[in-house]
């Protein structure tokens, strides 16, 4: 099991340590977070940011992928104006076996 | 990856029993036959063979480009881990929907062109062909096998804990079961039949996804906000930000070195297949969305952990080990069809993934070294048939190093793809993007990057060196240090950088945009080969 030991919410972690632990008042880290660091991404209706960013996530790629596919330019079929050979022997130039030798 | 999933022999101890499940599994083992039967009816020449004839449809190259990343070793393994780490190892681990589909932008439309001009169809080509040095074929080569054999051997141990936990059999008994259904229709079918069974398994993964977490929000108590409330006074740290783990040093190191590693995701010679076997360049206009939605929608598997935690605490549920959440949860939440038929997507996972890194090792050794490397020069039906023989070899040596390696079977996983991309990302991803990239940088960046990644990974296991800082994976460092080399050996020397190259097809290669650029425009365009399209 990974210890857990907040850095990023320092006085969330001071909360957790103290002796007199109280479960209401770690939840105050959320109230801390809504309409502060992280109101950005808070969604009505989810209490986890890990959703919100897992959200985020999600609809980067996505809007990644389409701007791939909308910006994409197709290439026609080309083909090549040199023969290829299956051995390296017959495609590879002489001059490159001087090559760090 | 800190995939919890790390049992080689062992079995979940869960009871299971499900005649459906058996039948699913049953009837999916012989689909895959009988596609690898169908497959081998277009199997007449290596092409064929290892790159599916170039043939693959946008379902074919999206799906299965997603099935090559995500495999039945995540789904099991990362629900695990979140059950076991909480929400922020859970929020680290969907970069990789966003991290995954990268290569798409850096080689898709250039290695298809590749493919088209030189009929490449494996990485060492790629590496071959940029630097016109025959050493870089054995050392890509050599780099492509060792990395499957790692990737190979994950899937084996979740061949088997998975089969063991649906079929009345143990490890072994579900492990030869599945490797006999794989072998038979790998051997056949090859990459088409790979390419295939592929597409099938995303299809699942992604439906099996969405059913799954479906039934799992709905009938859990209280649904999301149930989870949280007890999460919150039962679990808090479940919920918490803390650099995964928090000590200052180990966080912030793991951290780092994922992040790398998906990063450099796009040296994974599996994923050059699926570009060289695209269909034409368009059709991968729209794979990188395709891939990253299929993608998004298996990750909601992950979050199943939460609520296995969740359930856990409040007394729902007993998880005897982390592998175990993902079945826990759909046996205790699901209807009896929906957790058949998601164990059974479990299995298709793990078999096509299995199947799709035969082939590229395979390849690697037929083509690479056999062929071009040795030059025998062997006609059409023998091809296929070394081809054949070897994908056996490299299932029976990657069965041998699995059942022979002490370490963390994750730890086999999480440097399969490094031993890939410490040499693939430097020679391919930066070759054909870096027009300063030379042969000496090529050379030398792939081979300390090759032996630095298996030192950094092999000696905390065999000679119990930690050479590392804790939370540090040893992989993604070993593919930084390959990549350093090649940058500075590239800026000292000149051999075959871009004015250098004599072929102008591989300078048109590298002057092909990410997206947009056709240098080939004033040459005169062929009609398409006219092949049956893969997905039809």
């Amino acid at each position: 099991m990974i210890p857990h030991h907040t850095v990023w919410m320092k006085a969330n972690d001071d909360t957790r340590n103290s002796t007199s632990y109280d479960p209401e008042k770690t939840n105050l880290r959320y109230s801390t977070l809504e309409g502060k660091t992280m109101n950005f991404l808070w969604i009505g209706g989810f209490a986890i940011p890990a959703i919100e960013i897992s959200i985020l996530f999600w609809l980067c790629a996505i809007g990644a992928g389409f701007a791939y596919g909308w910006l994409f330019e197709d290439i026609p079929e080309i083909h090549s104006d040199t023969s290829y050979k299956t051995s390296d022997e017959d495609n590879i130039p002489s001059n490159s076996e001087e090559i760090g030798e | 990856m800190i995939s919890p999933l790390q049992t080689w022999g062992g079995e979940l101890p869960v009871q299971y029993s499900s005649d459906l499940a058996v039948i699913l599994v049953g009837v999916y083992s012989v689909a895959m036959i009988g596609i690898g039967l169908l497959a081998s009816r277009y199997m007449d020449s290596e092409e064929s063979y290892f790159v599916a004839g170039r043939r693959g449809g946008l379902l074919v190259i999206g799906l299965s480009y997603m099935a090559t990343a995500a495999s039945g070793w995540g789904m099991i393994g990362v629900t695990g881990a979140v059950y076991l780490s909480g929400a922020e190892y859970l929020i680290l681990e969907m970069i990789a929907p966003l991290l995954t589909p990268l290569p798409f932008w850096l080689l898709a439309r250039k290695l298809r062109v590749l493919g088209a001009l030189k009929n490449a169809i494996t990485g060492p080509d790629a590496l071959v062909h940029r630097f016109q040095d025959r050493r870089l074929r054995l050392l890509g080569a050599a780099s492509v096998v060792l990395s499957c054999i790692g990737l190979i051997a994950t899937q084996y141990a979740a061949l088997g804990v998975v089969g063991a936990l649906i079929l009345p059999v143990d490890f072994i008994g579900a492990l030869i079961i599945g490797l006999v259904v794989i072998g038979i229709y790998t051997v056949i079918g090859g990459m088409l039949a790979a390419i295939w069974s592929d597409t099938i398994q995303g299809a699942m993964m992604a439906v099996g996804g969405i059913v799954a977490i479906g039934y799992v929000v709905f009938n859990y108590p209280g649904g999301t906000t149930g989870m949280v409330q007890t999460l919150q006074t039962e679990a808090p740290a479940m919920l918490e930000f803390s650099v995964l783990g928090g000590d200052p040093a180990l966080g912030p190191w793991f951290l780092g070195t994922f992040l790398l590693l998906l990063l450099t995701f796009g040296g994974v010679p599996a994923f050059f297949t699926r570009f060289y076997m695209s269909r034409s360049v368009s059709t991968l206009r729209w794979g990188f969305l395709l891939a990253a939605v299929a993608y998004a929608t298996a990750t909601l598997y992950w979050w199943v952990g939460l609520y296995v935690r969740a359930g856990e605490a409040r007394g729902l549920f007993e998880v005897p080990t982390p592998d175990a959440a993902l079945p826990i949860a759909l046996i205790e939440l699901a209807p009896p069809i929906v957790t058949a038929f998601v164990l059974t997507a479990v299995i298709a996972a793990i078999m096509s993934t299995t199947n799709a890194w035969l082939n590229i090792a395979a390849s690697a050794v037929q083509h690479d070294v056999i062929n071009c490397y040795l030059g025998y020069d062997l006609d059409q039906d023998r091809e296929v048939r070394w081809g054949r023989i070897t994908t056996v070899c490299v299932m029976v040596l990657a069965f041998v190093v699995a059942a022979s390696f002490q370490g963390l079977i994750f730890v086999l996983g999480s440097a399969g793809f490094a031993l890939g991309a410490c040499v693939f990302f430097p020679g391919v991803v930066l070759g054909y993007n870096w027009k300063g990239a030379t042969t000496e940088g090529a050379l030398w960046g792939g081979t300390i990057g090759l032996l630095a990644t298996l030192l950094l990974v092999l000696a905390p296991q065999y000679l119990g060196l930690q050479v590392l800082p804790a939370g540090a994976l040893g992989g993604p460092i070993g593919t930084l240090i390959g990549i350093v080399v090649f940058v500075g050996v590239s800026l000292v020397t000149n051999t075959n950088s871009y004015k250098d190259i004599d072929d102008k097809d591989i300078r048109d290669v590298i002057d092909t945009g990410r997206i947009r650029g056709n240098p080939f425009s004033e040459r005169a365009p062929t009609a398409s080969d006219g092949g049956t399209e893969a997905d039809d």
